[in-house]
């Protein structure tokens, strides 16, 4: 579905991502682990276009979408859920979601879109009007991933959805995940810190580390490992 | 080892001297005899024109220290203030009316304009520190135009056409000695600002300006820094606006106008925020260019086709001015700090050229 | 009473006049960042270009109309093109006193192309002379058309915000511009479209002016300028029905002011001057923001700083 060869990305002067490989497959959860400042930001971007790749090459389906604009990547369904959620802060929660089908015809068939979005999320069906300044942090991510979720994605990436939420939170917004996931047959892909999180819903996961990835496997497999569970599951 | 560089004990590279105190003090004093030869140069190129045009370039000072004191509260305080020319406005006035109606001596004046802009600051300043960004640039405008109507009415009501100065002194009419007046004030005025800005209180606007929680987090009490750059910026308007009446030899209430306050933070823009470099750039290039502009021929024609070029100079002021923030959108003193670098680099090599020279054995 | 209402619906007729130059400043200000000090010159050079038509080519007053605002529709584009873009990425301060080097361009390139505009010349209207009456109160015209003008536009603008897909899109834009190139929104395509919108409104309110008082000359916008700017933050600068509410009180308070003060005088100090209205007016204007910081209807928000 998507393959990642030699990937090297980076802003100016600093490249983050040093050739980089990973392949998602088809209707899978994968997790892209890593500490903090280690490019999990920089290749999600990379992936939709925000930041332009310097080498290596990125496919999705049969195309090279290297040098694909934002907007098309989107309209091919490669949807992103941004780190900090960046809502449309004075605009309201369903103007919100309409945003996120952008890309997509409206009549109709948006009326049922978002109807069927709300499903997922009954807090924001009952929030419609309010502006999206006003959600709590949990509703504000719902809101960010029902608004990815607009476009019709095929595979749904999302930068950590867990930051700055509270732990029972965290395990809600996993939920939604995770339905998403097995009900649509989306392929998913989440960067996370929160590595045990992300290792008890994914399938696959991988370890990023200096620019390049440094472990893989399935996530049960992770979980066990000594270097994993060292770093980022406290021991 | 009879290099001198490597015999003292901090052995300073070769350029520390460029930087150092006496060097600052040197290049000072250079630019002070520099400027205070310049009525002898236009004596020798325009003759018994010279004082017309000496007087035009005194307003250049006056327009510097009006920028120091926008940079002050605007580029190192953070307050986007438009309100200086209300200063400007008032002291000019204040300064014609000790002089003229009250008839008191010129200093008086003077300090009368200062202490009560400084009251008037502080005045504004307070209500101000409530308001922030454009919200704050647009309600000091208003409060410019307030005082623009209100000198207005003063005049109206008195029946006056022009507030002239009726009893400056003599030797301040004399372009030369007016001219020598001013650079004498601008000098102390620029080191009056580089001493503040060096100080304690400097340091703490720079800390407030780059980040307001972490400033107050180390005890630094924002309201009386904030007021206190208030003051003292509506001081030195106020100053400024007292030598721009003594240099038009009346007061007149479009020194309050919208215009005017928008050319005093023109100046800093474009000169540079945060920079008493760019406060001086900002007011040559405010002040200076249109005077070039006026020297360009007033008709050009090439074959059939003839420009006039008279109305056509706020149009290219207003183009460099445009290309000046396009191109330097940090402001113009970029441009002195590369030559400074370019100095600095091309001194070293050639010290050290020299220097290594001199060790070969 | 009647002089009352007279002197009142006058006053909401300038002050919609400042009201529509609010809008448009707010909305440049709200998609770009950018305070436009050359608003009232893009306002006079189209409404120049109007003048220009009727009294070259002579044409009838409808099609001058049609042809000054698509002028203003290109001209609001062309400036993003070769002015708005380069600037974007500077300061604040810079971009405002770019505008203002834009403004000394605009009307230096004008007098060039229309010197006999550097003076006032005759702006005719067929709406100049006529009046009706509504109750007991007569009303020019030319008011009439200016109030409808203004509702129109103020309706138009805020369904086009609200309803279509384009217009959430430009106010998602101007709130968060990085989130809606990743929603695949056409930024670069809805600043223009905003530079176009917000020119054709200042050629509106400029046309709407020069017909109601027959005059005009390429620098007749600059003193209502202010006025707008101030109707715009009192609105604060973030909302449109606030601008346009904004620029209304300030019309009306001046109006309002006129007749209140008319004849009196306090000593030798003659209080039915303008000079004490404006004092007046801005005055006030500051007592309201120290007691709103955000203006009327601006919200508090923690962002734009
Ligand atoms: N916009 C940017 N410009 C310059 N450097 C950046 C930018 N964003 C991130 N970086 C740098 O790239 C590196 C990787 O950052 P990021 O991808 O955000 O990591 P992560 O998301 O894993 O925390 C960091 O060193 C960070 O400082
Ligand atoms: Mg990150």
């Amino acid at each position: 579905m998507l393959r990642i060869e030699g990937l090297r990305s980076g802003y100016g002067p600093l490249e983050v991502l040093h050739g980089l490989n990973l392949t998602i497959e088809e209707g899978s959860f994968v997790a892209i682990l890593g500490a903090n400042g280690a490019g999990k930001s920089t290749l999600m971007r990379t992936l939709v276009g925000l930041v332009v790749p310097r080498g290596g090459h990125i496919t999705f389906g049969d195309r090279i979408i290297d040098h694909v604009s934002p907007e098309r990547r989107l309209r091919a369904g490669l949807a992103l859920v941004p780190e900090g959620r960046e809502l449309f802060r004075s605009l309201s929660v369903r103007e919100n979601l309409l945003m996120g089908a952008f890309t997509r015809p409206g009549g109709r068939s948006m009326e049922e879109d978002l109807a069927r979005i709300l499903d997922y999320f009954p807090r924001l069906k009952q929030r419609l009007t309010a502006a999206a300044a006003s959600l709590s942090g949990g509703e504000g991510q719902m809101l960010a991933i029902g608004r990815a979720m607009m476009a019709h994605p095929r595979v749904l990436l999302l930068d950590e959805p867990s930051h700055g939420l509270a732990p029972t939170i965290v395990d809600t917004v996993f939920a939604v995940i995770s339905q998403l996931h097995q009900r649509d047959g989306l392929t998913v892909v989440v960067a996370e810190q929160n590595a045990k999180k992300a290792l008890s819903v994914a399938q696959h996961a991988y370890v990023l580390q200096g620019g390049t990835i440094a472990l893989s496997g399935t996530a049960a497999e992770l979980s066990q490992t000594a270097a994993v569970r060292e770093l980022y599951l406290g021991g | 080892m009879s290099d001198p560089a490597s015999a003292s004990p901090r052995s300073a590279p070769p350029s520390a001297w460029l930087r150092s105190r006496w060097a600052g003090w040197f290049i000072a004093g250079v630019g002070v005899v520099a400027l205070l030869l310049v009525p002898s140069t236009y004596d020798a190129l325009y003759g018994f024109q010279a004082g017309f045009q000496l007087h035009r370039i005194s307003l250049i000072g006056i327009y510097i220290i009006a920028a120091l004191a926008q940079n002050v509260l605007t580029g190192y305080a953070a307050q986007p203030s438009l309100g200086n020319a209300a200063f400007f406005g008032v002291g000019a006035y204040l300064l014609a009316w000790t002089n003229t109606d009250l008839h008191q001596p010129y200093w008086l004046g003077i300090v009368i304009a200062m202490v009560v802009c400084a009251l008037l600051g502080l005045i504004v300043g307070g209500p101000a520190l409530r308001i922030s960004g454009t919200y704050l640039a647009i309600a000091t405008l208003g409060l410019v135009l307030v005082t623009q109507s209100l000198l207005d009415l003063w005049d109206k009501t008195n029946g006056r056409q022009s507030y002239d100065l009726t009893q400056l002194p003599l030797s301040l009419g004399d372009d030369h000695t007016l001219y020598v007046f001013i650079v004498v004030i601008v000098v102390a005025v620029l080191f009056f600002v580089r001493n503040i800005l060096q100080s304690r209180v400097g340091r703490a606007w720079v800390a407030i300006r780059d980040n307001e929680a972490a400033a107050e987090a180390f005890g630094i009490n924002l309201t009386t820094y904030k007021l206190l750059a208030f003051v003292i910026s509506a001081l030195l308007t106020g100053l400024a606006g007292a030598l721009y009446a003594t240099w038009a030899t009346t007061a007149s209430s479009s020194s309050s106008s919208a215009d005017q306050t928008i050319a005093f933070l023109a100046m800093i823009v474009v000169g540079g925020l945060g920079s008493i470099v760019g406060s001086v750039i900002g007011a040559i290039f405010v002040g200076f260019l249109p005077l070039l502009l006026q020297q360009l021929p007033a008709i050009v024609s090439a074959g059939p086709i003839r420009i006039q070029v008279t109305t056509l100079q706020s149009g290219i002021f207003g183009l460099l001015l445009l290309l000046a923030l396009i191109f330097f959108p940090e402001g113009l003193r970029g441009i002195v700090d590369r030559a400074g670098l370019l100095m600095r680099r091309l001194l070293n090599r050639h010290i050290a050229t020299g220097a290594s020279e001199g060790v070969e054995r | 009473m009647v002089a009352f209402l007279q002197v009142a619906l006058a006053g909401v007729v300038t002050g919609s006049i400042y009201g529509l130059l609010a809008l448009g400043i707010v909305l440049i200000y709200r998609t770009t960042g950018v305070l436009n000090f050359a608003y009232g010159a893009i306002g006079a050079v189209c409404t120049g270009f109007m003048a220009i038509l009727m009294m070259g080519p002579r044409l009838p007053f409808g099609l001058a109309l049609l042809g000054a605002l698509i002028f203003s529709a290109l001209l609001g584009m062309g400036l993003e093109r070769s002015f708005a873009r380069p600037v974007l990425r500077a300061p604040v301060f810079t971009k405002a006193i770019a505008t203002l080097a834009l403004a000394l361009i605009l009307e230096t390139v004008a007098q060039q192309i229309w010197p006999q505009l550097s003076q006032a010349v005759h702006f005719s209207s067929p709406f100049a002379t006529a009046s009706v009456r509504v109750g007991g109160v007569y009303i020019a015209l030319i008011d009439v058309v200016i109030l409808l003008v203004t509702a129109g536009v103020m309706v138009a603008l805020q369904l086009f915000l609200t309803r279509t897909k384009l217009g959430i899109a430009m106010r998602a834009t101007a709130d968060n511009q990085d989130a809606a190139r990743l929603m695949g929104a056409p930024v670069g395509n809805i600043s223009l479209l905003t530079w176009g919108l917000s020119a054709v409104i200042a050629a509106l309110a400029g046309i709407l002016l020069a017909s109601r008082t027959g005059l005009m000359n390429l620098s007749f916008l600059d003193p209502v300028l202010i006025l707008a700017f101030i109707g715009a933050v009192l609105g604060g600068l973030e909302s449109l029905p606030g601008a346009l509410i904004g620029g209304i009180v300030i019309g009306l308070l001046d109006n309002l002011l006129a007749l209140i003060l008319a004849g009196h005088s306090l000593g030798p100090l003659d209080i039915s001057d303008p000079g004490i209205r404006q004092a007046l007016i801005f005055g006030g204007f500051v007592l309201v923001l120290l007691f709103r910081p955000q203006g009327l209807l601006g919200q508090a928000t923690l962002r734009r700083v």
